[in-house]
């Protein structure tokens, strides 16, 4: 019968350790070189693009329509002239106004 | 760079099986996003969640606890696997469509600037005229939900004025007039009775955001007098188009309109469902237009994000982008630059801001005036803005409160943070009564609504990766 012997390098590390450490220094290296994309990939750009296109709108509702507060808005004061009076009046208390539900979660 | 918008998998609503859970009220639709079995345990979720309700570690599939979810989305957006999929009512928006229902789109301030992301355009492309001329081919009629915002802003504005009033100047009743002079001088007086803001101390926080209303009613139940008693643009938009819209506007049948929000948000769905919101039909009951053996329906029958009326589009064979770039507004299609800022972090502040800054102190530049622009309380992408606006009060007020001047601490929360980092804070001092501040908005998502949990899903995010890698994981 052959007995499977260790070969002298696999004394000084073994098995599990050499893939301890070859599995963190892979996961560094992965880590580290994501980090390092950062620099040149902006991950917020599109969120800054978005946000300048929201406020190109605001610009262009004033800048052609004359519209830069909600109480300028003509369909807003026909609501009000037609249906619902005033703000905090009895249909915007109705239809416009909400109360809050205390959920019991218990965190 | 990948150019492709990632395409999210969605289900339809009801074939998911959930756990028994504590934090939802018989009737609200709960488990709208959920992990599908293609995660692979990255963890990029759990350090996007403002609650902690993402549970899992490294290599194991991920897992959500519905109790602690307040339906976000930013798992789902951040998912760099594309693991994670949205419960769509797309199927019974197309069934509705055909079969003759008065369908109203109440279209959101964030959708306009990334619908054109599904249809091969760079984030940002403004899409107003062009969207709404495609939503009515659909089938569709409009209400903007920017309209609903100025509604919001008259509300919630009118709010802010009276709690100021009450708390910090004493006052039992105040009579103030919202004016505006052009194309003809209109005037609206407000007066309001005081005594009922007893019930609404100071701060006010917004209530806009569906994720973060659950936010505090299920972690900070004692902030919840402090949250604006007005609804949110989207659940004033259901009532007023089945009252006021159906009966004076269009005149149709008020059971006969089934109203979809098209909005950038999973909590939306959510929101829309809460039992509560059944007002317009209460109201119609009420005033004997309908008659009482109508069953109850809801303010706001369905909606739908940004990724399922791109969805929409594509089946019906409709591209927004070819249609043309102006139109002439009408109804409800009218809104204010105000209204329409309401999608990035920062603009329900600054909407709120325009509004008392004008009727406080009775001045009304052009429109095009760099006065109407409050750039101190944007957002962008700062974790939280803090500003104070002084307003002088204009005569008939300084006569009436006896007082030259008032100064608004406001402050402007972008985004709850993991595990609530950057809201914390400012409730704490809230509920330990040494905050300064008078106004606070709140928006679960960084950046605003635009980075909602309904949005197309952008490559520059940290989605990039399952598209390059070379086996699937």
């Amino acid at each position: 019968m052959r007995w499977f012997v260790e070969k002298p390098a696999s004394l000084r590390i073994t098995r599990r350790g050499f893939l301890k450490v070859f599995g963190v220094t892979v996961a560094a290296l992965a880590v580290g070189v994501y980090k390092v994309t950062d620099l040149f990939v902006h991950r917020n750009k599109y969120i800054k693009m978005r946000q300048r296109g929201q406020y190109e709108d605001d610009e262009r509702v004033r800048k052609t329509y004359r519209l830069a507060a909600s109480q300028q808005n003509p369909m807003i004061k026909r609501f009000y002239d037609e249906f619902a009076v005033q703000p905090f009046g009895d249909v915007s208390e109705s239809l416009l106004h909400t109360t809050y539900f205390r959920r019991t979660g218990g965190f | 760079m990948i150019e492709l918008v990632e395409k999210i998998r969605t289900f339809p609503p009801g074939k998911f099986k959930l756990p028994k859970l504590k934090t939802y009220r018989k009737g609200e639709i709960a488990g709208i996003v959920r992990v599908s079995d293609r995660c692979v345990g990255c963890d990029t979720c759990r350090t996007q969640c403002p609650t902690g309700a993402m549970k899992g570690e490294i290599g194991v599939r991920h897992e959500i606890d519905y109790d602690m979810c307040i339906n976000c989305g930013q798992c789902l957006i951040n998912c760099p696997f594309g693991a994670i999929e949205q419960m769509s009512f797309l199927d019974e928006v197309m069934k509705k469509l055909d079969e003759g229902w008065t369908v109203v789109a109440i279209v959101a301030p964030a959708v306009r600037v990334a619908i054109a992301e599904e249809f091969g355009k760079p984030p940002g492309t403004l899409t107003v005229a062009r969207l709404h001329a495609a939503l009515k081919k659909a089938g569709f009629k409009i209400y903007e939900n920017n309209f609903a915002a100025d509604q919001t802003i008259m509300e919630e504005g009118t709010e802010l004025i009276g709690r100021v009033a009450y708390w910090e100047l004493g006052l039992k009743e105040i009579e103030f007039e919202i004016t505006d002079s052009y194309p003809i001088t209109w005037r609206k007086k407000v007066k309001l009775d005081l005594r009922e803001f007893e019930k609404k101390p100071l701060p006010q926080f917004t209530s806009c955001c569906p994720a973060w209303v659950r936010y505090a009613e299920v972690y900070y139940p004692e902030i919840l007098p402090h949250i604006s008693s007005c609804k949110s643009p989207q659940q004033m938009a259901g009532p007023t188009a089945k009252t006021y819209g159906a009966l004076k506007v269009w005149n149709v049948n008020p059971e006969k309109v089934y109203t979809v929000g098209i909005m950038p948000c999973t909590a939306k769905i959510y929101e829309a469902s809460r039992p509560e919101f059944k007002s317009a039909w209460k109201w119609l009951r009420e005033k004997g237009i309908i008659p009482d053996t109508v069953p109850p329906f809801r303010d706001v029958d369905a909606v739908l994000t940004t990724r399922d009326l791109a969805e929409l589009f594509r089946r019906k064979g409709i591209n927004p982008l070819e249609f043309p770039e102006n139109e002439k507004p009408e109804n409800f299609e009218w809104y204010s630059g105000g209204g329409t800022i309401f999608g990035t972090s920062g603009g329900v502040m600054e909407a709120a801001m325009r509004f008392a800054w004008s009727v406080l102190s009775g001045r009304e530049p052009p429109a095009t005036s760099e006065a109407w622009n409050f750039v101190k309380v944007r957002g962008y992408t700062h974790p939280r803005v803090h500003a104070s606006i002084t307003i002088p009060l204009k005569s008939e007020l300084r006569k009436e409160t006896g007082i030259d001047e008032v100064t608004l601490n406001v402050c402007v929360v972008n985004g709850i943070g993991f595990r609530g980092m950057h809201l914390k804070p400012v409730i704490d001092e809230v509920l330990s009564g040494t905050s300064r501040y008078h106004f606070i908005e709140v928006m679960t998502c960084p950046g605003g609504c635009l980075n909602g949990g309904g949005q197309p899903v952008e490559p520059m995010g940290t989605s990039w990766i399952d598209p390059v890698l070379p086996l699937p994981l």
